[in-house]
């Protein structure tokens, strides 16, 4: 079963576990370990904290994983129980107001990545995000940066990790983010990209998408979920990908319509059919319908890929 | 030092020292071959009959231009003196005529001069462009005696006319053995110095947006030079003579600012100085905040003394051609916190259009919307801007709600943004915007049904928002049933500021305020410390300190325009969050877009 925690999700886990009286809590061992760098900002107005608790290295011992802020400033520290600071990585262009944290096997090697979402506390309250591996007993950045003038910029804003090809190795969707447009309403700021392991770290692919999210069967009788999305009207491929969440409940059947056309009847849902590509047509604002069966909690990702980045 | 000053019709005129080129030699070699120097006026002096070398005793160090007899300087017989003793003759010739002039010679060996008794000498012939002779006059000529009165030209209290050249002949002293005790086989002598007058100087400054440069014409070290620049542009000084900046010394004395903000950047500058430690020509400075800083221009050459000018930063005023209305605020924060006001609007319209009613309420959030303010129900500030709760708990003491009771909301208060926000209606089929009777006890409103009815338009659960967080499942939306804090979890202004950023970075208006409505950016919310452009810029205030290591806040050091540039770009990408279209040319575009908002400061003079 694939590791995935947000850091709420551990803080909930770890009062289960609270240590004896006189022993500090996890909470009190992050909290004590604060980087000096970032306490030793002149400027510092606040102090920011979270942190996942998740036996990294498999040998029984629980590892705290911190995010910190001063506001401005954030740093990633591994911390043992035992408060020692075993990797805490110099990203030095690692900003923000607030984070959270996200542990999720993306190599599928059974140790859990790290995504670290900080937001800046303003404008669309998008994230920057970092990905870190844990690797030999410390944190490797594997998510692309860029240089540009004195700061390695992350490239990534919100993600959502797919299994596109069925491997298990999770690739990374990138959402592009907003911007407002001139009547000051937020809108799609281009095409997302995917990124693929290789080597070990993040790199672009080829493939841009116009559109892309995750369909999941809620509690509710089945009904169709419609989404609008625009685009450039054109010959483009939609793909389902059968799986919404990383090695989550796949769907049994789907019918998925786009601009009124039904592209994915139930039928093309074969056992074992993990993805389907299909061609299509898009116009300038379109209608996609997603009616899925299956188990609450089953889903798929439909992806969309213009004409010229399929 | 040497440094005379004298009236003329073009303005004051100073005697400079012609600048000796520096040398390894030691000794004199070469009597013959002429030395040619450029005059800082463009013309040049021509030395002959010696050679400059690099000499030092207790009594000198540096260079000279020395004649010596044992180098084979001398010239004996009748044509020379008639008396047949060693002569040396230098020739120093110009090439334009000099009205004035000193000249201080070096006595390096020989006896102590006498004025009763033979002793050596010195005659100086000023002759005209023909090589006639002018005026003469001859001295005595102590020995090791540094500082005799220099010659000059013309006498003080008389009126020569110009020359071109002088001629320096010596001689030894007559033999008298009753009186000297050396034998004069040789001696040698040098030129220590030669000044000449020179052309008066102009003080230029231009303002780096395309102006044209002005001129300030004659400035002289006894007067302050005020010269000034609208607030966030480039002005380039320099002093200037015959055509030639001279190169100096700028430099700054601390400021005392008023009317900004804490903190600010740059607390003791009014105006930034590039590459502040080199000396040069010409020195261009940005304006960072209103108001004068003193500037002590010291040129290299010792015999100018130093200027004194006094650098003024005023209101650029209107800042580009578009959404003018709102530049009173960008100057007012741009002065606050050090950013200059063009470059601060271009940050914000890279944002998206203008709108100082900006307002976008964010249930989902963790870390700035409803659900961390659900977090802090009971806690100081948040608990005084409440909307009365389902759950009974209060109405915020401090919450501005001039509309409550109201059918419609007419005035501007911390709960009126929320009618931008719809709910589905009992009496109709199209979701209506929320109303003041929309609240608890009777009219409850949750952060669910605010996302249900209105996620359409302000995709909270768009993936680039929550990336792949099903929020419609039931799971989720059970997570949103509270009653919706549309105050406290919302974004404000023409930055965009949430509430939540705008109380951990401790704000609050001079009279101490803290209502959420307060970050509109109004004048009036603007004059008591409201208003997002308060909190974003303490928010690039904190970017511009953390993206490089050295601190260029209170340290300013730049090494021009590209490295200001390059500081700012970081400060904004730092800003700058998720976009990932955008996150690695945000700075870069911002800073495009300033340059639309340039002020352009028709009627402003460098020079007033």
């Amino acid at each position: 079963m694939r590791t995935r925690y947000l850091a709420s999700t551990a803080i909930l886990f770890l009062t289960a576990v609270l240590p004896a009286c006189g022993q500090l809590s996890d909470a009190q061992i992050v909290a004590n370990a604060y980087p000096a760098e970032l306490s030793a900002d002149p400027d510092a107005q606040a102090r920011f904290s979270t942190f996942v608790a998740f036996d990294m290295d498999g040998n029984g011992q629980t590892l705290l994983i911190a995010l910190y802020t001063n506001g401005t400033r954030a740093g990633l520290s591994v911390v043992n129980r035992g408060g020692q600071v075993l990797s805490h990585p110099d990203t030095r262009s690692l900003k923000g107001f607030k984070g959270e944290l996200e542990i999720v096997d993306l190599d599928h090697d059974g140790v859990p990545e790290i995504i670290v979402r900080l937001y800046s506390g303003h404008g669309a309250n998008i994230p920057d995000t970092w990905i870190y591996a844990w690797r030999g007993g410390q944190l490797t950045l594997i998510s692309p940066t860029q240089r540009v003038h004195a700061l390695d910029i992350t490239v990534l804003s919100q993600i959502a990790p797919v299994d596109l090809d069925g491997t298990g190795k999770l690739a990374i969707l990138a959402f592009p983010g907003v911007r407002r447009d001139d009547n000051g309403n937020r809108v799609a700021n281009g095409d997302g990209m995917v990124y693929a392991l290789a080597n070990g770290m993040y790199a672009p692919t080829p493939m841009r998408f116009t559109f892309a999210q995750s369909f999941v069967r809620h509690t509710a009788s089945p009904n169709p979920t419609v989404k609008h999305f625009a685009a450039s009207p054109g010959q483009a491929t939609l793909r389902i990908v059968n799986g919404a969440a990383p090695g989550g409940l796949t769907v049994d059947s789907a019918r998925v319509i786009l601009n009124g056309a039904t592209i994915a009847a139930p039928s093309s849902f074969k056992p074992q059919t993990r993805t389907l590509a299909i061609p299509v047509q898009l116009t300038t604002d379109n209608n996609l319908s997603v009616e899925l069966a299956g188990k609450p909690g089953a889903g798929i990702w439909i992806i969309v890929a213009g004409p010229t980045n399929q | 030092m040497l440094a005379i000053s004298v009236a003329s019709a073009a303005g004051a005129q100073q005697l400079l020292t012609v600048q000796f080129p520096d040398t390894d030699r030691t000794s004199v070699t070469d009597c013959a071959t002429p030395t040619v120097l450029t005059l800082p006026d463009g013309g040049t002096v021509t030395l002959q009959g010696g050679q400059f070398i690099h000499y030092e005793d207790e009594n000198f160090f540096g260079t000279m231009y020395v004649s010596s007899s044992a180098a084979g300087c001398q010239a004996t017989g009748p044509d020379f003196d008639l008396l047949q003793r060693p002569i040396t003759e230098v020739t120093v010739t110009f090439s334009k005529e000099q009205s004035a002039m000193t000249v201080q010679t070096y006595n390096l060996l020989g006896p102590p001069g006498m004025w009763d008794g033979p002793n050596p000498g010195m005659g100086l012939t000023f002759r005209d462009r023909s090589g006639n002779p002018l005026e003469g006059m001859g001295r005595g000529f102590p020995s090791h005696l540094m500082n005799p009165d220099p010659f000059p030209y013309p006498f003080p209290g008389l009126s020569w006319p110009p020359f071109t050249s002088i001629t320096f002949d010596t001689s030894t002293a007559e033999i008298a053995p009753d009186k000297l005790t050396y034998t004069p086989t040789d001696w040698q002598w040098g030129i220590t110095s030669l000044a000449v007058l020179q052309n008066p100087i102009d003080v230029t400054g231009e303002i780096l947006d395309g102006s044209a440069l002005e001129t300030k014409k004659a400035v002289t070290p006894d007067q302050t030079i005020y010269a000034q620049v609208p607030l966030g542009l480039e002005l380039r000084l320099g002093l200037k003579r015959n055509g030639v900046y001279i190169s100096a010394k700028y430099e700054l004395s601390p400021a005392t600012l008023s009317n900004v903000a804490t903190p600010t950047l740059y607390p003791t500058n009014v105006v930034l100085e590039y590459n502040r430690d080199k000396h040069e020509g010409q020195k261009t400075f940005r304006g960072v905040h209103l108001g004068t800083q003193k500037l002590t221009v010291t040129p290299d050459d010792t015999n100018i003394k130093p200027f004194t000018f006094t650098l003024g930063v005023f209101d650029p005023g209107n800042l580009g051609n578009t959404d003018v209305q709102y530049d009173p605020l960008f100057v007012a924060w741009g002065n606050k916190r050090g950013f200059p006001p063009h470059i601060l609007k271009g940050l914000v319209r890279q944002e998206g259009p203008f709108d100082p009613f900006s307002y976008r309420y964010e249930p989902l959030n963790a870390t700035t919307g409803d659900r961390f303010i659900q977090t802090r129900l009971s806690t100081a500030p948040y608990a005084s801007y409440l909307l009365l709760t389902s759950t009974g708990i209060a109405k915020g003491a401090l919450l501005l709600d001039l509309n409550a009771g109201q059918t419609a909301y007419t005035v501007t208060d911390d709960v009126s943004p929320r009618k931008a926000l719809v709910l589905p209606r009992a009496t109709g089929p199209t979701p209506t915007p929320i109303t003041p009777l929309d609240v608890c006890p009777n009219g409850c409103v949750s952060a669910r049904q605010i996302f249900e009815a209105n996620d359409g338009k302000q995709n909270w659960s768009d993936p680039s928002y929550v990336g792949n967080v099903d929020w419609w499942d039931n799971q989720h939306l059970a997570m949103l049933e509270f009653t919706a804090q549309t105050p406290t979890a919302a974004s404000y202004g023409l930055m965009q500021t949430m509430y939540v950023r705008a109380i951990e970075l401790q704000w609050q208006t001079t009279d101490g305020k803290q209502n959420p409505s307060l970050l509109f950016d109004t004048p009036a919310n603007t004059n008591i410390g409201g208003g997002s452009l308060s909190i974003g810029t303490r928010e690039l205030y904190s970017a511009y300190r953390a993206c490089n290591a050295p601190d260029l806040a209170t340290n300013p050091d730049f090494a021009d325009t590209d490295a200001y540039a390059s500081q700012i770009i970081d400060t904004f990408n730092w800003y700058n969050h998720g976009n990932a279209t955008l996150n690695v040319d945000y700075g870069d575009k911002a800073w495009a877009f300033s340059q639309q908002f340039s002020p352009s400061h028709p009627l402003s003079k460098i020079f007033p």
